[in-house]
């Protein structure tokens, strides 16, 4: 074999090698994609409030409430 | 003869940076290539549980029971009747169907709106309430009278479609004045609502004091109300 035969074999193997490269690449997953979400819960705020009821009982002008 | 010896030497330089290229791309995945690591997103939702009384304070002022025969029903053995809501039949001693306001009594204002607790939730919750006080110790001074007074309360809702309805859910109670038992929680509603214009409920409240009171002075009664989340989400 002579030395031309042996260098275009080599660029034969050289492109396939290139192209092999290509497909290897563009075959990985390279989307970037979120795997997994995890969420958290918080509670926060006043959960607890208090009104009133106020009223006074005074006597009447003939005595006693009633 | 010369340039082909060089071009055979370029070829096997190609060929082994190919080569390379390849295992690299293949074995050692660095080329963009994406992780098998799972790449986590961690999402914080914050859940809000508030309440709020818009309206925390109702005070009749002071007063006695009117025993004097005007109007004809307010005799010596009428009680006077403190109202913030319409009094149905069922409640009261002798002043069925009275509407709210002041019956029977001198000197109280009428009050004519209940507590009003608000939701500034973001999620539906359930409502508790609690009073510190019953008839027997607020107005009765813990002296048994015949009749008793009455302490009595019932829950509506200030804006329509606050407490959701259903057959499991919502359950706003009690609708009609219920006697106020001390320091038990009741649950006025399982399933209040949080949106802008459904969240509000009215807490309404009857005091009819007996002819026969006898104790003078300041009565206070204090309602705390609690929420927690509700399990009809």
């Amino acid at each position: 074999m002579d030395n031309e035969k042996i260098v275009t074999v080599l660029l034969l193997i050289t492109i396939i090698l290139s192209v092999l490269s290509v497909v290897v690449v563009l075959g990985n997953d390279a989307s970037g994609k979120v795997r997994e979400v995890y969420t958290k819960e918080t509670i926060t705020g006043d959960s607890e409030q208090s009104g009133s009821i106020n009223l006074a009982i005074v006597s009447p002008p003939s005595g006693g409430a009633g | 003869m010369k340039l082909t010896g060089v071009l055979m030497v370029v070829a096997v330089i190609a060929v082994v940076v190919s080569g390379i290229n390849l295992i690299n791309n293949v074995a050692l995945s660095q080329t963009g290539r994406a992780s098998t690591t799972p790449g986590n997103v961690t999402l914080e939702i914050q859940s809000i549980i508030d309440i709020n009384f818009t309206n925390n304070i109702i005070n009749w002022s002071s007063g006695y029971v009117d025993s004097d025969g005007t109007p004809t029903e307010c005799t010596s053995i009428s009680e006077a009747q403190l109202a913030t809501n319409t009094v149905n039949g069922s409640a009261g001693n002798s002043l069925a169907s009275n509407p709210s306001g002041i019956k029977c009594g001198v000197g109280w204002i009428p009050r004519l709106q209940g507590l009003t607790l608000q939701s500034d939730s973001n999620q539906d919750i359930l409502v508790n309430i609690t009073s510190n006080q019953n008839a027997f110790n607020l107005i009765d001074n813990g002296v048994a009278l015949t009749p008793p007074s009455e302490f009595q309360w019932m829950v509506q809702e200030n804006e329509t479609g606050s407490c959701e309805a259903g057959a499991t859910t919502g359950r706003l109670y009690p609708t009609n004045y219920t006697n106020v038992v001390q320091g038990v929680a009741i649950t006025i509603c399982n399933d209040f609502d949080w949106g802008p214009t459904t969240d509000a409920l009215d807490i309404d409240f009857l005091v009819n004091i007996s002819p026969q009171a006898t104790v003078v002075g300041y009565r206070t009664a204090v309602m705390t109300a609690t929420a927690e989340r509700s399990a009809t989400q």
